[in-house]
């Protein structure tokens, strides 16, 4: 005798028409035998009948564009990927701005150094040539520091000695009022204006 | 890659897509175009039955070849033909989407299909000989719906994609028996679906 679930696993080839003659027979005996599985035949035979109907599914047209196109963005990518790892803390907005701020201030740092990025020559790279070009720029700049401050002290040393000579002048023209309070009339003088900027507002 | 390559010999014979497959391990682009362009449509196929959702199936069908693109490699030309390991690769896929969009599904499901079962009561009233092919069409994406997974995937491989019962096996990971247990049961259930949804069997 046919079990129900032998029964369920025959009808497939029952209904393909691949099942031999006695197989076939004990198929159609257990149908007319067990109520559940004599509809469970005739659902199958309908089903079938009602899947003829149904057309095949069309895919859209440009799927297989979609596809193709989504599959060559990957493709690039693999090699992409890598780089993009090992790039990905330089290729921060904050790196590439500091990077630029260090060429912008190397640039002007060398034009005030005096060095001229167009006539550079390949004998101008060897280090002796290099060290030598530095350590004549850091004279000159040392020369030029200490000139310039040598300049000033002159500069106020004479202003010095001019105001010296100044207040030494001074006395004399006013010796005849008497020495001390020359001062305070001249202070007075100078300070009525602004005493009568606020009192007029 | 180099097994694939190598046993490129064995499955030449057996396998008609094993030569398109060999070339596209080999970085050759063409032959990923054909291969996109030959299985496009049955794949579409597939997963527009699975969901019955024309978007659905479209994304779907294109995850399933991003991911053929990016596993080719592991693919063995030895052990199965190119087509069952795309269909499995696929039936796996919708077997995810399935579980992660289940919940979602219950509840939007009523309310997306009632206007087309609505409309579809009338026109399901009539003899099945005078169904047109749309019609039949959407009802049986409504009978699809409403069976198990599990019997659907079966229904679908067998009666609408007419696999053999080994390759539907070797897809689903089960053995020939099942397949076919489940086939019949899945018929018998989508016929009773389809009897309810009105349509005269």
């Amino acid at each position: 005798m046919m079990r129900c679930s032998e029964f369920e696993i025959r009808l497939c080839e029952y209904l393909d028409g691949t099942l031999e003659e006695a197989a076939r027979r004990e198929v159609g005996q257990h149908a007319s035998e067990c109520r559940a599985c004599a509809s469970l035949l005739a659902d199958s035979g309908s089903l079938a009948a009602f899947l003829e109907r149904v057309p095949a599914v069309e895919a859209p047209p440009e799927l297989v564009t979609t596809v193709l196109y989504r599959t060559q963005q990957v493709r690039p990518g693999r090699f992409a990927a890598g780089w993009k790892r090992w790039l990905a803390p330089v290729l921060q907005p904050r790196f590439v701005m500091g990077m630029a701020m260090t060429i912008l201030s190397f640039s002007m740092l060398s034009r005030v150094a005096g060095v001229k990025i167009r006539q550079l020559e390949a004998a101008d790279m060897n280090p002796a040539g290099v060290w030598q070009g530095v350590t004549n720029q850091a004279h000159r700049v040392w020369d030029r520091g200490v000139k310039f401050y040598q300049n000033i002290r002159f500069i106020y040393e004479f202003m010095g000695q001019l105001r010296g000579l100044e207040g030494e002048e001074e006395p004399t023209a006013e010796q005849p009022t008497g020495g001390a309070p020359a001062a305070p009339p001249g202070d007075s003088r100078r300070l009525e204006p602004v005493k009568a900027g606020p009192a007029k507002k | 890659m180099a097994s694939a390559v190598e046993a490129g010999g064995r499955g030449l014979e057996s396998d008609p897509d094993a030569p398109l497959v060999v070339r596209c391990l080999r970085g050759d682009e063409a032959a990923w175009e054909a291969i996109v362009k030959l299985h496009t449509r049955r794949i579409y196929s597939i997963c527009y039955r699975f969901t019955g959702r024309a978007e659905e199936a479209q994304d779907l069908t294109q995850d399933v070849f991003l991911r053929v693109f990016r596993n080719l490699k592991s693919f063995d030309l030895g052990v199965g033909t190119f087509r069952i390991w795309l269909t499995r690769l696929t039936r796996n896929l919708l077997i995810d989407h399935y579980r992660k969009t289940r919940k979602e599904k219950l509840v939007d499901s009523i309310e997306e299909r009632l206007p087309v079962l609505e409309e579809m009561e009338g026109v399901a009233g009539r003899p099945e000989g005078r169904l047109a092919g749309r019609e039949a069409g959407e009802l049986l994406r409504a009978g699809l719906e409403k069976i198990s997974p599990e019997l659907r995937e079966a229904v679908i491989l067998r009666d609408i994609e007419e696999m053999e019962y080994r390759e539907i096996a070797e897809v689903l990971g089960v053995p020939d028996g099942t397949v076919k247990s489940r086939i019949s049961r899945g018929r018998a259930e989508l016929a009773r679906t389809l009897r309810q949804l009105g349509v005269v069997m």
